[in-house]
């Protein structure tokens, strides 16, 4: 049947086109990740450079000693995935079942002619084991991929990863193609037609046949519409006898094929009328076609990853042996844009994550910085807003490196991080830091002109009473500061009790300008030694956050001006 | 280790001195001691260990000899916590807790009699246990010693020359000097913490040296705020003593001073050698009585956790320490409920005088103990034949006007800590 | 001494005669027995009503309020604060009263708007969701303080003087007039004698006892009002109950904090008026009604002021209105002698034009009022009592000289320093209380504990403090605070007190000396 399909040239075209598609669109992200320039440095470095680099790394990584290393961590963090499976098994359970069910159906059915039929002698598509494993295999897949897409938002909890239009295209065509294939198989089934072209095929003559149709019928399930009543019980037994002869050497029990044959009996009832409408040619034509265009989206999509990930771990492998090059490092930020899967685990640890629901910023989330880092480098002109919201999500990293440990593909994140920063500097978008430092904080208040006990809060902490109510001033929180401590003659204007004092007394205008704010370590020696249980640090961090939103309009206002 | 796996001999609940003395007795009794608290209280500690200095209170009556105050307590105050505790028991805590905090790197002088201490007020404090770093100021004043007290820009807590105003008709020979600190140029305020740190290292503290031994003169000893060092105070004193050649001494400040948060980190290093298990960050939200074994509810930033023992210390001392709490009906013990002897009405809580002779009535109110300091409810019944309560929890001591904190804290905790060891004895848990 | 009038008392009433005469050129003397605003102009709700509180039970005052408020306004402006105010009635309050209250307005020519439920609740999310009707009104909040603060350094550049702690003990008269009136320094026991050819009575609770030193009778009541002041501002405007006038039913802003009250209890003398428990407890209870929040908020500080309530019998038809009473004391047969007493904060400049008026009749002196026209200057000495400011100006101004001192208030060191020398310049022998009513020393959460150390540690480190006095300080400023905390000691307030009592009995030892 195959061959009916692919003799015709317009399968064929259809599947070169498809694969050229594919294959220039992984070429371009190979290549891209030696062209996208992400990070100030990243100009200072030629394709050339970037090239040599990528060449030379993978060569020192396959002569490397730590090859057995990282091969060890590619089988682990790659194939096995420990780092998901540590997190969360049931997305650990839906990735594998997804990727494994997908790798074996692909090496065991569509490209059974390249591989299959070489691997196994005895392959036929029809006959167990492979009968039973299609089926396995595809429940596995369908399983996977609702394991993946359900309970999201309560697996991922309030930190919730970017997905792309793309991405959810892509798993609808693998959910198209295992659907199609069962039906398809099912229809094959219970189809006189089909039954009829391969008693065709095998030359079976009219006597020969009478038995056997009924032995197809009862023991086969296609659904033959004249064959009523008992059968014959010679006949039968004559039937079983021609079936031993031309069939079972090449078709199991389709009871094996546990989600089909169901659907084949059920669908039995239609069986002429499907046959009659071609319904057939029909799910193949879509099966097909699914399979070419999921073939051609495949570099455009987050399934990508499957490239990029190996070759990332590798890269972090090679990396915490000997420090990569100016080059290395460049060609690796890049590599992290397809390489992030946008599995949100970074969100999950992220210092500064519960801040950015309050904030109404989701460009403090990791995960959603991967993209905006890439935005902000690749694009020329970024509108002010969305630069502004970036700046800050970039900016009011702790730095603390939680979600680099947490990435399960080896990114470094934190370096990626520093690089966005210098991204947006060169941009004209400098950390808060830099320009709410440019004003003292009694300048800023004064530009907010807001009236004592009408300054609106800088978050949940500062807006709750009971956080200050039990301060008794005893300057334990300052005392404990090594930046206080340490700050010499820049010295700091506020002391940490001054800046909470601030908040107790409503006046957080003048707080939100405070260099303390932003020059705080957020080392948490405050807020676990102070004896009342005040989270000064958390609250050092809303004030950032509140800074950057009451007091960017100010300065925009200034500007214009 | 993991504090939930296991159960243990007994839970010490709260970390001030009482609790850090209680779970340091207990483990060098053998008892396996889980102990919870993050002892951030003990930054409000000025170093000194008070045993007794005054009684009665409202005749305001200062003892040299603590001893002979407590044998007095007992005929006055015979349910007074002191007085139970007794001057024999007492004397032996009290030295082995400064014995562990020397060793934990916070030296005493060792100590038979109050010592009177010059305070950065200007006040004689009487106490007991003085930190080797400070025991020159009690012999400087006792024997008039020409003195010069050093006083630093920016330390807004202390005034050398308000201690030479208000110390001067009974100390001639007293004076001050006022100093910038090495590298606080441009710094408005300075921190004690901050300074103790620097003083730590070489050229910071030569620097300070410097700078005070032109003005030393005819002064036999010289006085600073308690600056003298954090975590190695021992070496920062002796290097300014060897420096400048004549007993150099700290003066105790205002909270957070840098000797309570030695005290804090000594304690700590004390508990850790004893081999007590402790859980910094958690607290105790509830606690639940079996038979024979008590199951505490541990709140940290992780969530809930039970651990269970077979005994458990009540160490949570006041209304500071969250031990007790009042609304405005009436004063409550937040963990377990416990009976609170108090007064009547909040119209007799507190004097209309602040600095009344006699004190304010709501400082004696706190739990009621039977004689192996076991929580009793109003008529007297244990609440658990496990459960002790030791500190400035107890009822009827005023530890503030008697200067008896340190000695109500380690005394009941001795004195408790044996009772429970008695107990476990007998019931054969060890 | 010698001057033209003696004004006894220095509240709002007393400094805003002061001021009145002094702008009239007329020379006077202000002797108050303890400082600026001890009595009942220190301690109120800080309220300057729109006259809308007064609107249904006394017309002719809530007219008064208002005209004299938009005066205020205009001419005071730094003491105010135009924070609007609410009107609020909840479930079970009267709703004839409620239905009444904007024709009522209308009538006393008092602006009004009926404020939607839901918006109220988003301007004011402190309001009780039990709320049926909420009105708003241009109430505002005034700093008594710096009103009478200003009036008196206003009053002092035009050659004034000022006498504080300095206590009337006799007066001697001859025929129809008192020749002579011995004060006493209460420091330092002396005495002196100053000749004025008048002398106004302004001494407002104790008004009866002055003028019984001149042998007059006046019919006077006490009533007691205490106020709560919570840790944290509640509400951006003064939240009134809508009902009958009762206790705790206004919580007015008062800069970085709250004030809820009142109560009003009949007293016979003014030798102990303090907060007691039973008023605390009630207005606790009572006006978490309009504020649900009340009954659970950390309050620092109680305390209470007496209102003089005259008599019937007392007037002598010269009052403007029942706010308040001004008596000539012709019936005594003295010609020089009057009694200005009674009124409201809001009506101050409207009793001193009147009490002035007298006087300056009796003097022979026309020159006209013109507190309506004249702004009052803003003074040095006045603007730290205003919360807030402090911070402000240290932030703007720091510098190695001027290290805070006070961390709750965020008062800094040269402040202090400025005001104690001001004083001692007066040829005062100034205090920390002083220091304290003249700036927000002391009145945060830690009610001096660590900040009167800082601050006697800070005047010896400038030379400003000799002796014991540091120690003796202290003690006498915390007594003094230890009087408004103590009806509020519990909760967070009864922890913060044992830390303070653990510093300064327990290391310290103070109380021992």
């Amino acid at each position: 049947m195959e061959d009916t399909v692919f003799n015709g040239g317009f399968f064929t075209t259809a599947l070169w086109i498809a694969l050229g598609v594919c294959c220039l669109g992984l070429l371009w992200r190979l290549v891209s990740w030696l062209i996208i320039k992400i990070g100030p440095d990243a100009k200072e470095v030629s394709f050339l450079q970037r090239l040599g680099a990528a060449i030379i790394g993978g060569i020192k990584a396959i002569f490397s000693k730590r090859l057995p290393g990282i091969i060890g961590g590619f089988v682990l963090d790659s194939l096995l995935q420990r780092r998901l499976f540590k997190v969360s098994k049931k997305r650990w359970l839906g990735h594998m079942l997804l990727f494994y069910g997908c790798l074996v159906l692909i090496v065991m059915h569509a490209l059974h002619v390249l591989l299959a039929d070489k691997l196994f002698s005895d392959y036929q598509a029809t006959l167990n084991p492979f009968l039973l494993l299609r089926n396995v295999f595809g429940v596995a897949t369908l399983v996977g991929v609702v394991l993946m897409t359900s309970g999201r938002k309560k697996d991922w909890g309030k930190v919730r990863p970017a997905r792309l239009p793309i991405d959810a295209l892509f798993g609808i065509l693998v959910v198209v193609i295992v659907v199609t294939g069962f039906l398809l198989e099912a229809q094959k089934m219970s189809s006189p037609k089909a039954f009829n072209r391969m008693a065709e095929e095998y030359g079976i003559d009219e006597d020969e046949i009478k038995g056997l149709r009924w032995v197809w019928k009862l023991d086969y399930g296609v659904a033959f519409p004249d064959l009523k009543g008992e059968p014959d019980p010679d006949l039968l037994e004559e039937g079983r006898g021609y079936n031993e002869d031309y069939c079972v050497g090449c078709h199991s029990k389709p009871q094996h094929a546990f989600v089909s044959y169901p659907v084949a009996k059920a669908a039995g009832l239609i069986a002429t009328s499907t046959d009659a409408a071609n319904v057939d040619k029909g799910l193949l034509y879509i099966h097909i076609f699914a399979c070419f265009f999921a073939i051609a989206l495949l570099p455009f999509t987050r399934v990508f990853h499957v490239v990029a990930d190996p070759i990332s771990l590798v890269v972090r492998g090679a990396a915490s042996s000997a420090p990569l090059s100016k080059a290395g490092r460049v060609n690796r930020r890049a590599l992290a844009m397809d390489a992030c899967i946008r599995c949100g685990l970074c969100d999950f640890d992220c210092s500064v994550g519960p801040i950015a629901k309050w904030m109404n910023n989701q460009e403090l989330l990791p995960s959603r910085k991967v993209q905006a880092t890439r935005l902000v480098a690749s694009r020329s002109e970024i509108k002010a807003g969305q630069a502004e919201r970036l700046a800050v999500g970039a900016h009011l990293c702790t730095d603390c490196g939680r979600c680099t440990d947490r990435c399960p593909v080896g990114l470094d994140l934190a370096d990626l991080w520093d690089a966005g920063r210098g991204d947006l500097s060169s941009k004209g978008f400098p950390a808060p830091a830099v320009w709410v430092k440019e004003e003292p904080a009694i300048a800023w208040a004064e530009a907010l002109g807001a009236e004592l006990g009408r300054v609106p809060p800088a978050g949940p902490l500062t807006a709750d009473r009971n956080q200050f109510s039990a301060c008794v001033q005893c300057q334990t929180c300052t005392n404990v500061c090594p930046v206080v401590a340490n700050s010499g003659e820049d010295r700091v204007d506020l002391a940490p009790q001054q800046v909470m004092n601030l908040l107790r007394l409503g006046m957080n205008d003048l707080a939100l300008g405070s260099k303390m704010v932003w020059d705080c370590a957020t080392c948490y020696q405050c807020q676990e030694n102070c004896p009342e249980g005040i989270r000064v640090t958390d609250i050092m961090l809303e004030l950032r956050g509140a800074a950057w939103r009451q007091l960017g309009p100010v300065r925009d206002r200034r500007r214009s001006i | 280790m993991n504090s939930q796996d296991q159960l243990w001999d007994v839970a010490v609940v709260g970390a001030g001195i009482a609790g850090m003395s209680a779970a340091i007795f207990a483990a060098s009794k053998g008892l396996s001691v889980l102990h919870i608290g993050n002892g951030s209280g003990l930054v409000f500690g000025s170093g000194l260990l008070d045993v007794l200095a005054v009684h009665p209170v409202k005749d305001s009556t200062v003892h040299e000899d603590p001893w002979h105050g407590i044998e007095l307590l007992r005929k006055d105050e015979p349910s007074n916590p002191l007085a139970l505790v007794g001057p024999k028991a007492m004397e032996v805590a009290v030295n082995q807790i400064m014995e562990a905090l020397g060793k934990a790197g916070m030296p005493y002088e060792p100590s038979t009699t109050n010592h009177f201490v010059p305070t950065s007020m200007g006040t004689l404090k009487g106490t007991f246990g003085v930190p080797t770093t400070m025991t020159s100021g009690a012999k400087a004043f006792e024997n008039k010693w020409p003195t010069l007290l050093i006083e630093i820009r920016g330390l807004r807590e202390f005034s050398a020359a308000q201690m030479v105003h208000t110390m001067g008709d009974k100390w001639p020979g007293l004076r001050f000097e006022k100093i910038e600190f090495p590298d606080s140029k441009g710094v408005f305020e300075l921190y004690a913490t901050h300074l103790a740190t620097a003083l730590e290292t070489n050229k910071t503290r030569q620097a300070v040296i410097d700078i005070v031994r032109p003005l030393i003169g005819d002064a036999k000893a010289v006085g600073f705020p308690a600056i003298l060092g954090l975590s190695e105070s021992t070496a920062v004193h002796k290097a300014f003593e060897d420096a400048l050649g004549v007993p150099v001494f700290e003066i105790p400040t205002m909270p957070t001073s840098v000797p309570g948060l030695r005290l804090k980190h000594s304690f700590e290093v004390a508990a850790a050698a004893a081999g007590v298990f402790r859980r910094v960050q958690s607290v105790v939200t509830g606690v639940k009585f079996d038979n024979d074994i008590a199951t505490l509810t541990l709140q940290d930033a992780t969530g809930n956790q039970e651990v269970q023992a077979k005994a458990v210390i009540l160490a949570t001392g006041r209304f500071m320490g969250r031990g007790l709490f009042a609304d405005r009906e009436k004063v409550r013990e937040p963990l377990l409920d416990l009976f609170v002897e108090q007064p009547e009405s909040r119209e007799n809580w507190h004097s209309r005088d602040f600095f009344a002779k006699s004190g304010h009535a709501i400082n004696r109110c706190g739990l009621l103990v039977d004689s192996k300091w076991r929580p009793t409810d109003a008529f007297g019944a244990v609440v658990w034949p496990r459960l002790y309560a030791v500190g400035s929890i107890l009822a009827r001591q005023d530890w503030m006007r008697q200067k008896s904190g340190s000695g109500l804290a380690i005394g009941t905790a001795w004195a408790a800590v044996s009772a429970m060891s008695d107990d476990f004895g007998s019931i054969g848990g060890v | 001494m010698e001057t033209q009038v003696l004004i006894i008392g220095g509240g709002a009433t007393g400094t805003s005669i002061m001021r009145d005469l002094a702008l009239r050129g007329v020379d006077c003397i202000l002797v108050e027995q303890d400082d600026l605003n001890a009595g009942a102009s220190g301690r109120n709700h800080g309220l300057l009503h729109s006259g809308a509180r007064y609107v249904s039970n006394d017309h002719d005052a809530a007219v008064e309020c208002r005209i004299e408020g938009d005066i205020l306004k205009r001419l005071a402006g730094q003491t105010i604060q135009a924070t609007g105010g609410y009107f609020v009635a909840v479930q079970g309050d009267d709703e004839n009263f409620i239905a009444d209250f904007p024709g009522h307005c209308d009538r006393a020519g008092i602006s009004w708007k009926k404020i939607d439920l839901n918006e109220a609740f988003a301007n004011e999310p402190a309001i009780s969701r039990k709320a049926i009707a909420v009105y708003e009104v241009p109430d505002a909040s005034i700093d008594p303080f710096r009103l009478s603060l200003e009036s008196v350094a206003h009053a002092k550049a035009l050659g004034c003087r000022l006498l504080r702690r300095s206590q009337v003990v006799a007066f001697k008269r001859e025929g129809n007039r008192i020749t002579s009136t011995t004060v006493r320094d209460r420091v330092t026991g002396e005495e002196r004698e100053i000749v004025a050819d008048q002398i106004i009575n302004a001494a407002g609770a104790w008004a009866k006892i002055v003028a019984g030193l001149a042998n007059i009778h006046i019919d006077m009541l006490y009533s007691k009002g205490t106020l709560l002041i919570t840790h944290n501002r509640l509400a951006h405007r003064a939240i009134n109950r809508l009902r009958k006038p009762s206790n705790a039913d206004i919580l007015m802003p008062g800069g970085t904090v709250s004030i809820i009250g009142t109560t009003s209890v009949k007293i016979d003398n003014l030798d102990d008026v303090y907060p007691s428990i039973a008023e605390v407890d009630q207005i606790v209870e009572e006006s978490s009604a309009m504020v649900p929040d009340l009954a659970t908020v950390r309050y620092i500080r109680a305390y209470a002021g007496v209102r003089p309530l005259v008599g019937a019998s007392g007037g002598d038809g010269r009052s403007v209105s029942r706010g308040f009473a001004l008596l000539g004391h012709e019936e005594s047969g003295l010609q020089n002698f009057a009694t200005i007493t009674g009124g409201k904060l809001t009506t101050c400049r409207l009793m001193a034009e009147k009490a002035a008026d007298l006087v300056c009749e009796r003097l022979g002196v026309t020159t006209p009022c013109v507190t309506t026209s004249v702004p009052l200057p803003s003074a040095y000495e006045g603007r730290w009592t205003e919360p807030g400011h402090a911070p402000k100006a240290w932030m703007r101004s720091a510098n190695e000289d001027d290290p805070l001192i006070c961390e709750c208030e965020m008062v800094s060191g040269a402040v202090i320093r400025n005001l104690y020398n001001q004083l001692v310049k007066a040829g005062d022998n100034p205090t920390f209380t002083d220091i304290g009513l003249r700036s927000r020393v002391g009145k945060g959460a830690c009610q001096g504990a660590f900040c009167a150390v800082r601050a006697a540690a800070h005047l010896y480190q400038h030379g400003a403090f000799q002796g014991r006095k540091g120690l003796d300080q202290i003690v006498d400023f915390f007594d003094e605070r230890w009087g408004g905390q103590h009806g509020v000691l519990w909760g967070e307030q009864l922890a913060q007190a044992e830390l303070m009592e653990a510093l300064h009995c327990g290391l310290f030892g103070e109380e021992l000396k």
